[in-house]
């Protein structure tokens, strides 16, 4: 397995090399310390699915690369995300000129780029990888754009065809840089599973965006999610204050004030039940996807483990 | 579906019955509503969760 030492070394060289005025280098690196504090955790699916489908021609040394290439690419969506829905105080981007910021993004989406030129891989491959790039940043910028822009009155599965491509895509293009020698029809299964797995971890997320010590964060802001979702089409009339907040009839303060008089409201109203059911449906998908690909049980078994365990 | 998991939390009672098999889930396949059951009874062994954020 590639160190992560390795690929923060070559995301700060690259940053170093690409981004000589100082202010804006310490911003980037700042940026970086940040991902790296959270344990790259994408690239680790690269290395997983590298490890499976090399063959003899396989580049070692570039590995953390493309890895490298992987989180530069994860940090730009993370940015964007957090400069996009406000909710993340912890990250140092949120407190920079909001310009600053935004400028950085694009910058990181061309280095993932360069690092991908930069491996000594034949053309062919290196045209493929970047390929891979464009269309899941593609795919995910498209999801973003769906999510920030999405209706109180979406369906669910509406809302679930967001997730795949917003959650997914960045899953997707950690797997398929990794399994560049897997077959198109190997690499078509990594996307679906990809995919899945990108909604369970999103409906993960949407769990505790409801929950009181997340202060009902995605409640409050009104988003629409798959429990706010099942919760405002829930027809016991103990929601109706959360539907008049949502059609703007009541403010924050009142709304607080009946959840925290009313806590067992959400707890008894099937939505954690439930959305572990559709988190249940997607790992089964997953699962299905894995169990296609012509790979030997121990890899089967490495794959599972780094995808879907806890 | 989503009617089954209002019913099934104000009615745990019903859990336990399908649990038991004297009871069954209307349109839900043998191995959803083995799912299901394991989520309200907190039971299951079945994995959700992934890393990612």
């Amino acid at each position: 397995m590639v160190s992560i030492k390795a690929v923060y070394d070559y995301i700060y060289a690259c940053i170093k090399k690409n981004l000589p005025e100082p202010s804006f280098q310490q911003i980037a690196l700042q940026a970086l310390e940040f991902n790296a504090s959270e344990g790259f955790v994408f690239s680790k699916l690269t290395n997983v699915h590298y490890e499976i489908w090399k063959n003899e021609d396989a580049v070692e040394k570039d590995l953390f690369k493309l890895m490298a290439s992987v989180e530069l690419t994860i940090l730009a969506a993370d940015i964007l995300d957090d400069l996009q829905d406000k909710d993340n105080n912890t990250a140092p981007w949120m407190e920079w000129n909001y310009s600053i910021a935004l400028n950085l993004v694009p910058l990181l989406l061309n280095l993932s780029k360069i690092a991908i030129l930069d491996t000594s891989l034949p053309i062919d491959k290196k045209v493929m990888l970047v390929n891979h790039l464009l269309e899941y940043e593609i795919l995910g910028l498209r999801g973003q754009y769906l999510d920030i822009t999405k209706k109180n009155l979406l369906s669910e599965e509406e809302y679930l065809h967001i997730v795949e491509k917003k959650s997914g895509a960045l899953i997707a293009l950690a797997c398929l840089l990794g399994a560049s020698n897997a077959s198109n029809e190997e690499q078509n299964s990594i996307k679906q599973y990809a995919l899945s797995v990108g909604c369970v971890a999103q409906l993960e997320n949407d769990l505790l965006g409801i929950e009181e010590q997340q202060s009902y964060k995605d409640i409050l802001q009104r988003d629409v999610t798959l429990p706010t979702i099942y919760l405002l089409s829930h027809n016991n009339q103990a929601f109706l204050p959360l539907k008049d907040y949502y059609d703007y009839k009541i403010d924050e303060i009142t709304l607080i004030s009946y959840l925290k008089r009313n806590k067992e409201l959400l707890k008894k109203s099937g939505v954690f039940e439930y959305s572990k059911y559709i988190q249940y449906k997607y790992v089964q998908k997953a699962l299905l996807n894995i169990d296609k690909l012509p790979i030997i049980e121990e890899n089967r078994i490495k794959l599972k483990n780094s995808l879907l365990k806890r | 579906m989503k009617e089954i998991f209002a019913f099934l939390v104000e009615n745990p009672e019903i859990v336990e019955l399908v649990k038991k098999g004297t009871a069954s889930l209307v349109g839900v396949s043998s191995e959803d509503a083995k799912a299901i059951i394991e989520l309200f009874t907190g039971d299951n062994n079945i994995k959700l969760y992934g890393y990612w954020k």
